[in-house]
């Protein structure tokens, strides 16, 4: 075989056998050239919206993942340089991250958070919190009532022009199908399967939203119903900070850019028992917002 | 005896009327109240826990032994948290 398909220097070779999927976010976008069917099915399938025709803007880096007789080799960065092989399994997350990873480090002046994103006519609202706390439940409820489409994992934002940015991965929710759990059992939350939500490829947000609101999710399943309280600034900025999805932190800016958000935007606490109960909540709240402005 | 200071690597950012402090060290945050935030912006490695007491007795018109035990308190919190270092005693 002519050419290197780390490097693309045969381009003839590597196309016909190593399949580029574009991904792209904003002025960026990340090749994943897989030479696993099986395996861009699975990518396709996870960054749904995400996904380009073609490369578009600057490009963030490369990944290639190659079969090989260990299980996957995958290769990541700007000559998809680093590389490691990872079970057959594994191999689809690994690529999903690393082109995740990618996009970050290109526009690594965003705040990350891990955060549900969704936005009621032109204003965005957050929902932060931990993996099982509800954020693509409740943004899949918010959607059926209406709201755009942005994130149900990843908040991007821009803190000093107070603007979070789509970044529309698939989005997939848990399903409960009757498993006993016990109401803090974190753990047993996160272990139940995921199916994909439909949703409208209209419902998709595209273009930067401002920031109406941050909700910081507290799933208490026993309860009888939503309990909201303001969160102080400073409670927010911790919150936020335990919430953060950045790769090499400046913490020193990164307080300054949470602690300009947390100044400028209305910040919650939100326990609830279901994800329809507490949509219906964020719903009238941002319904009553939009009538007042 | 020794004077608490601020850990060299804390990070601190103003918010609102509180403070945030981040130490690398336990890769922890806090926010400080007014009261917390009184007594972190006196150890600066210049006083010992009773001139820190002291102080904050004159400020507050009480005597410091009412209050040593929220300030030995507090300052062994932030030890824990590794935002200071030295505890005074």
């Amino acid at each position: 075989m002519a050419g290197d398909p780390t490097t693309g220097d045969d381009r003839t070779v590597v196309d016909q056998r190593f399949e580029a999927i574009h991904v792209g976010f904003g002025p960026h976008h990340v090749v994943i050239r897989s030479g696993a069917p099986a395996l861009s099915e699975d990518l396709r399938g996870a960054f749904g919206p995400m996904l380009a025709d073609g490369p578009v803007g600057i490009e963030a880096g490369t990944i290639v993942a190659v079969p090989d007789a260990d299980g996957v080799r995958v290769g990541s960065g700007a000559d998809a340089a680093t590389t490691r092989v990872v079970d057959s399994d594994w191999a689809p997350r690994e690529a999903y991250h690393e082109a995740i990873k990618l996009l970050m480090r290109a526009r690594a002046e965003l705040v990350w958070l891990h955060a549900g994103v969704a936005a009621w006519q032109d204003q965005a609202c957050l929902f932060v919190g931990p993996s099982g706390q509800g954020k693509s439940t409740l943004v899949a409820a918010l959607l059926d009532r209406g709201w755009s489409y942005f994130s149900d994992e990843i908040g991007a934002i821009d803190a000093a022009a107070g603007c979070v940015h789509p970044f529309p991965l698939a989005p997939r929710r848990r399903v409960h199908e009757g498993a006993l759990l016990a109401q803090d059992d974190l753990a047993a939350i996160r272990r139940l399967p995921k199916v994909d939500v439909d949703f409208a490829p209209e419902a998709i947000g595209r273009e930067p939203r401002p920031v109406a609101g941050i909700y910081f999710l507290d799933f208490d399943p026993g309860s009888d119903g939503v309990r909201e309280r303001t969160a102080t600034p400073a409670e927010s900025v911790l919150a936020m900070l335990g919430n953060s999805l950045a790769l090499e932190p400046d913490r020193k800016r990164e307080i300054a850019s949470l602690a300009q958000l947390a100044g400028r935007v209305p910040c919650r606490r939100l326990a609830y028992p279901g994800a329809d109960i507490a949509a219906a909540w964020v719903h009238e709240a941002a319904v009553a917002t939009s009538q007042t402005r | 005896m020794q004077r608490p200071r601020h850990a060299a690597d804390v990070v601190t950012s103003e918010v609102l009327d509180e403070l945030v402090a981040y130490a690398p060290a336990s890769s922890q945050a806090v926010s400080l109240n007014a009261s917390a935030r009184a007594i972190w912006e006196l150890c600066d490695g210049t006083r010992t826990l009773d001139e820190i007491c002291g102080e904050l007795a004159e400020e507050a018109g009480v005597a410091p032994e009412v209050l040593r035990g929220d300030v030995t308190s507090a300052i062994d919190r932030f030890r824990e948290l590794g935002l200071v270092v030295g505890d005074g005693r």
